[in-house]
């Protein structure tokens, strides 16, 4: 079976199991894709942003959800069953694996034709906050507004906010992809609101909707974030 | 930096993003990945927060199977500040691994220390004459990290591969290796082949 098969196969049924754990209905269908593929393809990649959505979703409803561990064993097997020889040690081919294969891009076998109405999350060009990285951990940095009243252990965490940088370069459409607490996501969201426009991301030379992923960190002795 | 998603079990548990690094300070005669020690045309530049966001679309298999990120290279050894602030953002739930040769200075993996889930170690092989005969340095830094780690009790973290490489050592060379090795209270190893095949040939 092709290495990319056998990928697709054993993350597949991983997806199943996790739904399977938390009690989320998933339906498959069988991978019709014939030849090389990289494991994973824009159906696949849209099973996990639907379980990851189902999982929010339930862990908002204060459902329980199982994940950790749960294909561990699974993964193992996968693994030992490409490497070990029968004399019982592991053969490696250097050079000849080229096992660094640069892999931004998820396949599309359908590439549909650009549309500038899209939100893509692949771009040649990923949007840039005025002045680059570092001005942009300053922005966050100096902006942070975090009340005295709330207690020191609220004030520190991670916060990951999944946000629209448009054509334009305006901001917006902030959804938290990971919370803390209220106040430290409140505040990830303000400080979003006030941001100045991004140089906005470019595919093929125009420019485009980018879903952008802007992770705050938190720290107490400070009050300061990155 | 170059970005390889979806390795099963491969380096390190479970489902893992292998992130390899551009640049080495060896010059290994069966290099694994000599395209890190080229002009890096191939390679982009990413900061922390977006090497996070290219990786975050896999933490639902991170999270499932104890999986997460695995620094290579190139020698990741060089990067531990990136790494430590690449840390900082995925939080504590994603394994991080390292591939190092830890042919690095003791300060950065004094840092990689403290955010560092596992150590594949590329150790060649413990013979000082036969590592310097193989990659073109000697090996003084790998044994104060080897013992370094030993000192932090983290030896139980670290997977030390050991090759055969043809024409450099032998089995015999290898035990020797395992031997001082566990009497340093390492204990998981992974014994390989190297099999030589020319670029011409493929």
């Amino acid at each position: 079976m092709a290495r990319g098969k056998h990928t697709c196969k054993i993350l597949k049924e991983i997806r199943r199991q996790i739904a399977e754990a938390s009690g989320i209905e998933l339906v498959t269908s069988e991978c019709q894709h014939k030849g090389d593929c990289l494991g994973t393809c824009p159906k696949c990649e849209a099973e996990v942003r639907y379980l990851e959505d189902q999982l929010r979703r339930r862990s908002l409803a204060g459902k329980t959800i199982a994940l950790a561990g749960i294909s561990a064993s699974m993964i193992l097997m996968a693994g030992c069953s490409h490497h070990v020889n029968n004399t019982g040690t592991t053969k490696f081919e250097p050079i000849a694996l080229s096992g660094y294969t640069i892999i931004e891009r998820v396949v599309d076998y359908n590439a549909p034709p650009f549309d500038p109405d899209k939100i893509y999350e692949v771009a040649d060009e990923k949007p840039v906050f005025p002045g680059g990285p570092e001005a942009l951990k300053k922005f966050i940095s100096e902006n942070i507004q975090l009340p005295d009243s709330l207690p020191a252990s609220s004030k520190v965490g991670r916060v990951v906010v999944r946000l629209i940088i448009d054509k334009n370069g305006k901001a917006h459409s902030p959804q938290v992809m990971r919370s803390k607490n209220k106040e430290l996501d409140d505040e990830a969201l303000r400080i979003i609101s006030i941001m100045p426009n991004f140089e906005p991301a470019k595919l093929n030379g125009q420019n485009i909707n980018y879903w952008y992923l802007l992770p705050f960190t938190f720290r107490y002795n400070n009050d300061r974030s990155k | 930096m170059s970005i390889n998603r979806h390795r099963l079990g491969i380096d390190g548990d479970g489902v893992t993003t292998l992130v390899a690094f551009h640049g080495c300070p060896l010059r290994c005669r069966y290099c694994l990945n000599p395209r890190c020690l080229g002009q890096g045309d191939s390679f982009r530049e990413y900061t922390p927060a977006e090497l996070y966001g290219a990786t975050y679309m896999d933490e639902l298999y991170f999270l499932a199977t104890n999986g997460g990120v695995t620094f290579g290279g190139g020698e990741p050894g060089q990067h531990p500040q990136f790494i430590s602030e690449f840390r900082e953002i995925c939080g504590d739930e994603w394994k991080i691994n390292i591939e190092t040769s830890l042919n690095v200075p003791r300060e950065n993996i004094e840092q990689l220390l403290g955010v560092t889930d596992l150590f594949i170690i590329d150790i060649k092989d413990m013979n000082p004459a036969i590592y310097r005969t193989y990659t073109g340095k000697d090996n003084s830094k790998v044994m104060e990290n080897l013992q370094l780690i030993a000192d932090s009790g983290r030896q139980g973290d670290c997977l030390i591969r050991i090759p055969l490489i043809p024409d450099y050592n032998t089995d015999e060379d290898r035990v020797l290796s395992i031997k001082t090795l566990k009497s340093m209270g390492f204990s998981r190893f992974d014994l390989f082949d190297y099999i030589i095949r020319s670029h011409e040939s493929e």
